[in-house]
């Protein structure tokens, strides 16, 4: 995965499923992606504590089956920042095929 | 599968290792249950193998905690310094900046009076407020029976210190000369005057940012 992409993966999710916590988001990615995309190798939770420490995430907990659940959440500057994000994403992509060839240009 | 308690047990004894705060404990802990609770029940590897193939696949691994913990404490210790450097710098905006410059004012009048000994008083008792407000938590929560510290009450309890630290590495011999000076002159005066400005904005800061981080305690 590129570098930022999954910063971005999270407030999409977020933006559309209001509340997550932290295994949801893995589960959430492997069904949409059909397990294509797996977050491995402890990417997923610094990119939350770092959207969080931000200001773009807020956290709260709730008791699920006697033990503590912390849920993420947007924050309304990171609920601004989703499209911003995805913006960039997406020109980052057009970009990267635009590179490789992938697409005829257009101008 | 269906978790026994025993296994939740050996889980918690498994991560109580390898992690130093309550907020990595908890978040790993739940990961780690709903991930094995939907896998399908086998025999053929024991539950401290079935936790770690998780651990390894979602987390890097055991030894990944510790790393993964320090960055986050980093994180959290870097935002609520920045919170409470933002609150001192609203002391110099609108509207605050009229009450800053009221106040400096009239300390700045008060330094040529013996009058200043109250505003000194109180500007002391500002910047120790850290320090005092940390105290009284600290007791308050020995009487309560917890699991492991979190990172955010290490962090205060750090400012409790540093409210100490601060104030005899500002408070040099300038105040103790000033009461042995019959007629201090304008620099010693405006000297004066923001020693005791950097004392209550401190303080006041702290206080604003401790309130805020109170209540987001209580909401969580």
């Amino acid at each position: 995965m590129l570098k930022g992409t999954l910063q971005t993966i999270i407030l999409k999710l977020l933006e559309d499923n209001e509340q997550m916590y932290g295994y949801e988001i893995t589960q959430k990615v492997k069904e949409l992606t059909a397990g294509e995309m797996k977050l491995t190798e402890g990417a997923l939770y610094p990119a939350l504590h770092k959207l969080e420490a931000d200001g773009l995430l807020e956290t709260y907990n709730e008791i699920v089956d006697n033990r503590v659940r912390k849920y993420y959440r947007l924050t309304e500057q990171g609920g601004q920042q989703v499209a911003t994000k995805l913006q960039e994403a997406q020109n980052f992509i057009q970009q990267l095929q635009f590179l490789l060839n992938l697409t005829p240009h257009t101008s | 599968m269906i978790i026994t308690l025993e296994q939740k047990e050996e889980l918690k004894l498994i991560l109580s290792e390898y992690t130093k705060y309550q907020e990595t404990y908890s978040e790993v802990y739940d990961h780690v249950l709903s991930a094995l609770e939907e896998q399908k029940d086998t025999l053929d590897t024991s539950f401290a193998q079935k936790v770690h193939e998780v651990l390894d696949a979602d987390f890097g691994g055991l030894a990944q905690l510790p790393v993964m913990e320090k960055k986050r404490a980093c994180l959290i210790n870097n935002q609520v310094a920045k919170k409470q450097l933002n609150f001192a710098a609203d002391f110099f905006k609108l509207p605050f900046v009229l009450y800053t410059l009221i106040a400096a004012v009239a300390i700045y009048q008060l330094a040529s009076t013996k009058l200043l000994s109250i505003a000194l008083l109180i500007a002391v008792y500002m910047m120790l407020s850290p320090t005092i407000i940390i105290g009284f938590r600290m007791v308050n929560n020995a009487f309560i029976k917890k699991g492991k510290p979190s990172i955010k009450n290490n962090m205060f309890n750090l400012m409790g210190i540093y409210g100490v630290i601060l104030y005899n590495a500002v408070n040099p011999h300038l105040l103790t000369d000033h009461f042995r000076l019959k007629t201090p002159d304008t620099l010693h005066l405006l000297m004066i005057t923001a020693l005791i400005m950097f004392y209550l904005i401190y303080g006041l800061s702290f206080i604003r940012l401790y309130r805020q981080e109170v209540k987001l305690e209580v909401a969580s």
